[in-house]
């Protein structure tokens, strides 16, 4: 490895990373105490459940968490918002497009042995694409049939009463499927996939190294290559 | 056998707890494997015995004397479905002993008889023979055991039945003894009477609270094709969804075999 590939980077800032560590924390103790109201009347439910002092408490301790969690999704939705709109050039680089569609096409064309080149990747690729934006639709979901099922007597004087069963349905379900989707996709993105083996630092230490910004997110490291040569070119002239 | 943590060495079960690798990975190692085993260990699990509960012990009590103890209970009885269906001859429908023991035990005081009234209900309600002679839906008890109040009843009965619970059980909205057919207007459950009987606990639910049918949870498609279609919706999305990410990673671990057994890497 190269002088230069060995120099450190930031990719996320402090606040992201405490973000990661809220949603992180927030979203296991919701599956720990979630997971088992669902399956109840499962053995392995009422050993899980027992942890907390029984179902009731684990219902307190859920709550709790829920209110972590939105109180976290508000906060990241107001920082959104307020880049979009104050920092130039806009910070778009979350945003699906085509591209990333082309991108998980060609990725798996590579995969079989169709396409020599991997496809080459920005600041984020389309698994991490993926995996945030379900985050984003399952904490939205999860949390407007969570309210309506903690507060039902209110909710059914606005909504109608069938949406008190179907936010049960809704909310059961999407946990399932979020907790099969943080088991499977974001512990391999995070964990298994090649050269995170055995895990990807950056989100907590909040740096990468330029070979590995390089070798996964080739166009992000060629921007900044770039802006860098243009800065001292630009230095060098003065 | 291969080291994951550290490509070139043989792994080992204490690498967890060596000082190779920084704290981070360790941290991150331990939280992966123990995800790992808790859900190994939570497949393993033993199921929990049946729900429905055991007949009562038989009573010496004759039903002149239930009537001449208890007037007003034994009254509502008689003119219930239940009681109609007895004193017509009908042996299998559940008299004073089919849900009470002897009276002087005074056991429906207690927490446990209270826990216990789903379950009783369920010796008839969840058997198919019963309910099939009677025109009776058979998921009535599942039905029940499958809403918040059904959940948390059960749940408490088969952990501390001596836990004070406030969950609505059979009785609370079907009445004790003046059971009648949901169809009947003397019914507590009838239509007209239903938010009656949710604002016992549900202080200021409106009308819509009481067709929420929480009672019973339904997702079939002739009672609720609105919930019938959602539950469909998750059960052919949810395995679409997570078997697409699982192929996918199934993809990059068989080109990255292939690309270690050809001896390069071929991007």
């Amino acid at each position: 490895m190269s002088k230069q590939g060995n120099t450190v980077v930031l990719r996320f800032a402090a606040s992201q990373r405490i973000e990661h560590i809220l949603l992180m924390v927030s979203f296991s103790m919701l599956c720990l105490t979630g997971l088992p109201q669902r399956y109840s009347s499962a053995g392995w439910a009422h050993a899980i459940l027992g942890v907390f002092g029984g179902l009731q408490q684990a219902r307190t301790v859920h709550h709790f968490f829920a209110v972590v969690l939105i109180a976290e999704a508000l906060y990241h939705a107001v920082v959104v918002v307020c880049e979009l709109i104050l920092v130039r050039p806009r910070p778009t680089a979350m945003l699906p497009g085509v591209r990333d569609a082309r991108d998980g096409l060609a990725s798996v064309a590579f995969l079989l042995g169709l396409r020599t080149e991997k496809p080459r990747y920005d600041r984020y690729d389309f698994r991490q694409k993926v995996e945030y934006w379900s985050v984003i639709w399952g904490t939205v979901v999860m949390s407007i049939t969570g309210l309506i099922l903690l507060f039902p007597v209110y909710a059914t004087r606005f909504l109608p009463g069938v949406l008190l069963p179907a936010s049960k349905i809704v909310h059961s379900y999407e946990a399932v499927l979020a907790f099969l989707a943080i088991v499977t996709w974001h512990l391999y993105i995070a964990h298994f996939a090649e050269g995170v083996l055995p895990f990807d630092s950056s989100i907590f230490t909040g740096k990468t190294t330029l070979e590995r910004m390089k070798e996964q997110h080739p166009l992000e490291y060629e921007q900044l290559v770039a802006k860098s040569t243009a800065t001292e070119a630009g230095g060098a002239d003065r | 056998m291969a080291n994951l943590h550290h490509p070139g060495k043989r792994w080992a079960p204490v690498m967890h707890l060596s000082k190779e690798g920084n704290d981070l990975k360790r941290v991150a190692c331990l939280c992966v494997c123990s995800l790992v085993l808790l859900i190994a260990l939570a497949a393993c699990a033993p199921p929990l015995p049946a729900a429905v509960a055991s007949a009562p012990p038989t009573s010496a009590v004759t039903a002149e004397q239930w009537a001449e103890r208890y007037p007003m209970e034994y009254a509502q009885w008689a003119a219930s479905v239940h009681g109609v269906a007895y004193l017509a001859g009908d042996m299998a429908a559940p008299g004073c002993t089919g849900c009470h023991g002897d009276p002087a035990g005074g056991e429906t005081r207690t927490v446990p008889f209270r826990l216990n009234i789903p379950a009783k209900c369920g010796r008839c309600h969840a058997d198919q023979q019963v309910t099939a002679k009677h025109g009776l839906p058979n998921d009535t008890y599942e039905s029940y055991l499958k809403t918040f109040h059904g959940a948390t009843v059960a749940y408490y009965r088969a952990t501390d039945p001596a836990a004070e619970r406030y969950e609505a059980v059979c009785s609370d909205c079907h009445a004790a003894h003046a059971i009648h057919a949901p169809s009947d207007a003397r019914s507590s459950v009838a239509p007209a009477n239903l938010l009656r009987a949710c604002v016992k606990c549900h202080q200021g639910a409106g009308p819509a609270f009481a067709t929420t049918a929480d009672g019973h949870f339904r997702t079939d498609r002739m009672a609720s094709p609105l919930l019938y279609v959602l539950e469909l919706v998750y059960r052919i999305g949810i395995p679409l969804i997570i078997g697409a990410m699982l192929l996918y990673i199934l993809l990059d671990i068989l080109h990255r075999v292939r690309s270690r057994a050809g001896g390069g890497n071929q991007s």
